[in-house]
Parts: structure tokens; sequence; C-alpha cells
């Protein structure tokens, strides 16, 4: 898939860009402050309806103007071209365009044109709480399958429901067993759905992880992802039963808390270097390079599922890694997808003979808000 | 906005309360009821306050009625060994509308649904399950495919199934995500068919 053409009307710091994308690989460079990021925000947003760095969308508006528009033109695996428009002002909310015509649920747009970004915030993708690595995969997994994305949407909405009886127990009000039952059985059918995605997803993931891992450090250390669902399997028993069973015990709890602690919603995924946990003995330095692989194995991952190569976003790659690695990043990602890298002027400055020898690439200047097409 | 008429401010803000009516749209209503005739005026409002004098609930089923109860419920014609679960009683009509059912009906009036705080005391469920008599041999639960409507499924069937009367589930067939009021004759023939025990 590629990004041809991208329309900036506003957004953030950005405004009238028109720029037309000719090579697989994109360089952004310019000074901090000056919309590197932005640039990628726009391009993310167009693939997910959403920003990678804020979930409120009154968060893009520019300074001097209370609307964003993004205009970006598409090409999907079969080289067919779409029209995707991202409109949000305060008065009408955020509006999408898929080839001209309104697009209902936004989230019908994930999936379409799949993306992986590497950006500051994905640090705590390893080093934050388990939240952030759910988060991870259930883009991920959204992205790969639309089955995945209506189980998780419904799960989440039975856990509303489920959690307004729980607390309103809590308050005193006398709920029964009764009323609770058919919300257990709902969380059980679709929890058991998205562990059994989630599971399917490791193993899958691993193979492509270890490979990134080795390459990108070269060493001969194996990076792996294990899977810490909330309701494990437990030998001789179906999990459904166990999944019950667990409800069952927890119950007097959850009334005292008012809140679901049994499901997928409390899963974990644990990240071990040669059999050392990540989270508690790694260092800097292999967290970064853990995070790089994690990108680029989610990269052929959604390419395996979708047929597609996703768009890479590579936001400020050299503040993660050393030049060697950075360069074996780049190397990696740009094998099948169109990537786009951040970097300061002086990153571009000594990047520029390796580009130039891996093939041709657009260099793109970022100033105040502009976009200056330089060499 | 300001108009020189209290009674056309009123009726413009009376009719932008309407479901899917904005305050334009109100007030195109109201410049074109101007235009009309009076009379074709007063049948519009005569039939409006009709509703509220004259609409009932049926007292068995809960469906809409002008008398003590229904017409399906009165009529000699239906199998009374059936009674579909329906959320709201435009669904009833759209199942009607496929004429291939010939049971009766029950009401709810909505679905569970904790985080709107409605909870079984705000349905209809107690008077359901007192019309399940002997006489009654099935009971289909047609609520929708909804998040709320599969859980309310869900408790009714625990409910019902103590009572060893059979218990089915409507199938799918209806697109995940939209209403029964807005399917096609076709789709809930196919759904009535393939119904299914829970």
């Amino acid at each position: 898939m590629r990004l041809n053409r991208l329309w900036i009307k506003s957004i953030r710091n950005l405004c009238e860009i028109d720029h037309l994308f000719s090579h697989s690989k994109t360089f952004i460079y310019g000074e901090n402050g000056q919309g590197k990021t932005n640039l990628l925000e726009s391009i993310y947003l167009l693939c997910l309806a959403k920003s990678f760095r804020t979930r409120d969308d009154a968060d893009l508006l520019p300074i001097e103007a209370d609307f964003f528009r993004v205009e970006g033109e598409l090409a999907d695996t079969n080289g067919s071209n779409h029209r995707v428009v991202v409109y949000f002002s305060e008065a009408t909310g955020k509006k999408i365009q898929l080839d001209g015509k309104p697009l209902r649920p936004f989230s019908a747009l994930v999936g379409k044109f799949p993306v992986v970004a590497l950006s500051a915030g994905d640090q705590s993708i390893t080093l934050g709480p388990p939240s952030e690595r759910r988060r991870f995969i259930n883009i991920l997994l959204s992205q790969s399958s639309h089955r995945y994305l209506d189980d998780l949407k419904e799960y989440e909405r039975i856990l509303k429901h489920r959690n307004a009886l729980l607390s309103r127990s809590l308050q005193g009000e006398r709920i029964s067993a009764q009323q609770i039952d058919p919300w257990d059985e709902r969380l059980v059918c679709k929890g058991e759905a998205l562990v059994l995605s989630r599971e399917k997803m490791t193993i899958e993931l691993n193979a492509l992880l270890s490979s990134a891992y080795s390459y990108l450090t070269g060493g001969n250390q194996v990076l792996s992802l294990s899977y810490k669902p909330n309701v494990p399997m437990i030998a001789g028993q179906e999990r459904r039963e166990t999944f019950f069973r667990r409800l069952k015990t927890a119950s007097a709890k959850e009334r005292k808390q008012g809140i679901s602690l049994v499901g997928p919603h409390r899963d974990d995924f644990v990240f071990m270097i040669s059999g050392r946990d990540l989270r508690r003995f790694g260092s800097r330095g292999e967290h970064k390079s853990v995070l790089v692989s994690l990108k680029s194995a989610e990269a052929f991952f959604l390419q395996e599922k979708t047929n597609t190569a996703p768009l890479l976003l590579l936001d400020d790659l050299f503040a993660e890694l050393d030049e060697m690695r950075g360069k074996k990043a780049i190397s990696l990602f740009s094998q099948s997808c169109q990537i786009f890298i951040t970097g300061t002027t002086a990153d571009y400055m000594a990047l520029k003979p390796f580009l130039e020898k891996e093939g041709e690439f657009d260099p793109l200047f970022v100033q105040q808000g502009k976009v200056n097409k330089q060499t | 906005m300001h108009y020189s008429s209290s009674a056309v401010e009123r009726a413009v803000m009376e009719l932008s309360k309407l479901p899917g009516v904005g305050r334009k749209s109100a007030q195109r209503m109201v410049f074109y009821l101007l235009k009309q005739s009076p009379q074709a005026v007063n049948d519009l409002s005569t039939s409006l306050s009709d509703l509220v004098q004259k609409v009932k609930f049926c007292s068995i089923c809960n469906n809409i009625a002008e008398e003590e109860t229904c017409e399906i419920c009165r009529s000699e014609k239906r199998d009374r060994s059936i009674i579909c679960v329906v959320e709201e009683a435009n669904d009833i009509w759209a199942f009607e509308r496929t004429g291939d059912y010939r049971g009766l009906y029950h009401v709810l009036g909505g679905v569970l649904s904790p985080l709107d705080g409605i909870g079984p005391d705000d349905l209809h469920v107690k008077e359901l399950l007192q019309r399940l008599d002997d006489s009654v041999h099935e009971v289909i639960v047609a609520t929708n495919p909804s998040t709320e409507g599969e859980a309310t499924a869900l408790y009714l069937a625990k409910l019902i199934k103590p009572l060893a009367i059979k218990l089915t589930r409507i199938a799918r067939g209806i697109p995940v995500g939209a209403d029964l009021e807005h399917a096609d004759e076709m789709t809930l023939s196919r759904a009535l068919e393939g119904r299914a025990e829970i």
C-alpha cells in the first residue's frame, strides 16, 4: 500500500500543504518544533481515524483556525486509489469521508490502510503498565482482523454494563446474581474469543520478533513475547469453565470494589530476552531495540494477514537508536513498506549518503509548519 | 430566534422535540402547515390528540391497542401456544409484515441496560412469566442481536428454562448492528425459519 498524495488544509501548526510522494522512502527533517511529527500524525490519522499522540481530537486544532482537515490519496494492494478525508471542528465533531462518501462508524476505516508508527510515547509499551501493551496488541489485531475489532468493541460494552451493575451494588443497591448472570455469560463468550485471538497472534508474532531482534542487534540473544492471560488455560479444563469458576470466586471481591476483576481486560504480555524479563532487567538500549523489533514484527504480521504492506511512520528514529542500528532498522523496514522517517537536520546530513546508496528517496524539509522539497 | 407569533414559536419548539427533527426542519414544517387549509391542519391535530385519548397498551402483551386488549391477542386465528418476545411494539409490526408468524407476542418495553439504569423491573418481564401457563408450548426470544438484546435473551432464558417450555432464539440473518424495525421482510422470514434453542 502507498500514500501517493497528502493535502493538509490545517492541522496543529501545519497549513496549506500539498505534497506528492514519489518514492518509497521519505526523510522528513528540520529543527525541533517545526511540525515533523505533526506530518506523521496526519498520515496516521488518515489510516486509523485517530492520532497516536492524543485521544482528544480538539488537541489537533490549529491555534488560528477552528477546524482541521487532512486528505490523502492512498493506493491499496490492488493499486486502486482511494481518497480519505478527515475533518474536525468543535461544532460538527469529526467527519470522515472515504471516496467521497461519509464513513460510519469510523472504525470501518481500521484495517483498510494498515499503518505502523514508532513514536516517543511508544516507550511505554515495554516500560509502562499492562494497559499499554494491551493497547498495542489491540491495535495490531484490529488492523489485521475486523472480527477482532468487533469482538473487542462488544467485550468493552459488556464490561461497561457489568461494571455499572457492580458499582450500583457497591453503593448499596440490591443486585441479584440473576441480574449479573447474563452479563457473565456474554463476558465469557466474547472474552474467550479475544483470548484465542491473542494466543494465536502471540505464537505467530514470536517468529517475526526473534528474527527482527537478532538482525538488529547482530547478537545471538533471543527475544520472545509471552502472553499472560488473566484467565489462563488449566490442563484438563475447558477455558469457559475456568472463566466461570474465576468469576464465581471473585464475585464477592468484585462487588466490594464495584468493578470487574476477571477477564482479558486484565491480560498482560511479557518480553523476554534469552529468558530474562525485559521490564525488570533490561537496559535502556535493550528497551529501544525491543521496541524497534516489535514494530517491525508488527509490520510483517500485518503484511501476512492483510496481504498489504503497511505504511511505516518512524518518528525521531535516531533518538531511539544509534546510527548503526538505525540504518539496520531502515533496511529492515524498507524491504517492502513505504516508510516515513523524521529526524533533525544533523541526522539527515549524517544519513544522506546511506539513503542515497539504498535507492531513491524524498527529502522533505519542514520549517514553521511549511514543507519544502529539497535535496 | 424570535418569531412575531408565540403560537409559531411554540409549534416549532414542540416539533423540534421529535426524533430526527431539528429546529430548521421544524420551522419548515410549521411554515408549510400555515399555508395549508384549516381543515388539513385540524385533521393533523385531531389525529395527534387521538393518540393520547384512544391509544392504550394491551393488558396482555403491551402491544398498542384501542381497547383493553390488542387485535392480535383477541384474534381467534392466532396460535395461542407460541409467544414471541420483542423489545418494542414496532417490532411486532415488522414481524406482521412477513405474514409468516401466527402466534402471539409480548412486548418487553426495552432491554436490560445497566448503563442506562434499566433493570428487569423496568421491563414487562413479570407479565410475561404470568402468561406462561400450560397452554404455552414455545417462547421465541426476538430481541435485537445487540449487546443488550443478547444479554436480555440470556436473562429470559434463565427464567423460562426451569418452566420446561420450549425456548428459542431467532436465528442470525439480521445484519449485526441493524434494528429489527429496519430489516426487510425476507431477512425476517429467514430469521424466523432458522430460530434455534438457546
